[in-house]
């Protein structure tokens, strides 16, 4: 395949970096498209849709739904200055700590749902402790109630050590 | 040891619970998306993480999916380590039990993984080097050292939430 970027030696190593990459347990809970695509950012830093079309032969409408994914989650941004967009991962440092601090977020933004759905509980614990399955809702909201209270010192922590790691 | 009360009991929770169970559902399919996780793999994590344990038929029934889809997910499941899979005494069946005492464990392999990982691409980094005339070769190698950096910046942040967390426990 005609490739303005890389030489085909080049392409041959990167193919290599990237199929060794999947097989790793931590990758392959996320899906290998969705996996193809962060790799092909980390190893291109800047693509376009028909370009990721022609490295992954992930049908286009797969790939407009993933990178819209990629950028939900500061991933990846977009570059709309001329036609084809570009998409771009600027730093893979940054942009890796940046979307695993805007993951617990947006795990948070459930944190007053299930506070209601406690409250209830305890309110009318008389008639829903009847029920199958109040033990085990009860308990899963406490173990994430309590997860979202670590994910508040972490993001705090991140702040005050994002200094030391800012400048790599 | 599994007691027989163990899997007697029903699957489908009742009621209004019933409706707190789709709210959870709601919720691990939005984290599971947010990680990029793929759909079908993350709704049968998210029924074990939330019943503790089911069978593979309370599974089916659960998320509506094919039995082989079920089969080949559990499979992946059982590779990551957090579920956990006891025969039910006297049966052909088997429990899926929700292994939240295995995190640590996968944390443990995480950074193992990383530590591999780390040790392959520097390896690519060197073989890039010798091709470092030819295009690509020393954008694709700094690329590459960003995502070795990313890998050992994580293994250190997490040294260090870990040591401010264990002093303030101390402190408290």
């Amino acid at each position: 395949m005609a490739d303005d970027k890389f030489d085909p030696e080049i392409i041959k190593i990167e193919d290599e970096i990237i199929e060794t990459l999947l097989k790793f347990t931590i990758f392959s809970v996320r899906g290998e498209i969705t996996s193809k695509i962060i790799f092909y950012f980390v190893t291109r830093k800047d693509l376009t849709q028909s370009e990721l079309h022609n490295l992954t032969s992930v049908s286009s409408g797969k790939i407009s739904q993933e990178l819209n994914n990629l950028m939900e989650f500061n991933l990846i941004k977009i570059s709309k200055k001329s036609k084809p967009w570009v998409y771009s991962m600027e730093s893979v440092v940054a942009e890796t700590f940046s979307r695993a601090i805007n993951l617990l977020k947006s795990n948070l933004k459930w944190e007053t749902k299930f506070l209601d759905i406690k409250r209830e509980m305890e309110d009318d614990k008389e008639n829903l402790i009847k029920l199958q399955g109040y033990n085990e809702v009860k308990e899963f909201l406490e173990v994430n109630l309590m997860r979202f209270s670590g994910f508040k010192k972490i993001i705090k922590l991140w702040e005050d050590l994002k200094k030391k790691y800012e400048n790599i | 040891m599994l007691k027989n009360q163990d899997f007697v009991e029903s699957h489908k929770f009742e009621g209004r619970l019933k409706v707190f169970e789709q709210i959870l559902i709601d919720f691990i399919m939005d984290s599971g998306r947010a990680k990029s996780v793929e759909p079908t793999l993350q709704k049968v994590l998210g029924y074990i993480a939330i019943h503790r344990k089911l069978t593979q038929k309370q599974l089916i029934d659960l998320t509506q999916l094919s039995s082989g889809t079920i089969s080949k997910k559990l499979k992946d499941i059982l590779k990551f380590g957090i579920v956990r899979k006891e025969r039910i005494p006297r049966t052909n069946e088997y429990l899926y039990i929700n292994a939240p005492e295995a995190y640590g464990n996968t944390a443990d392999a995480t950074f193992d993984d990383f530590t591999k990982i780390n040790e392959f691409l520097k390896k690519k980094i060197v073989e890039l080097e010798k091709f470092k005339e030819k295009k690509g070769a020393e954008f694709l190698s700094e690329r590459i050292k960003g995502l070795t950096k990313t890998f050992e910046t994580v293994q250190n942040i997490w040294s260090d939430i870990e040591f401010i967390f264990k002093q303030k426990k101390k402190e408290s």
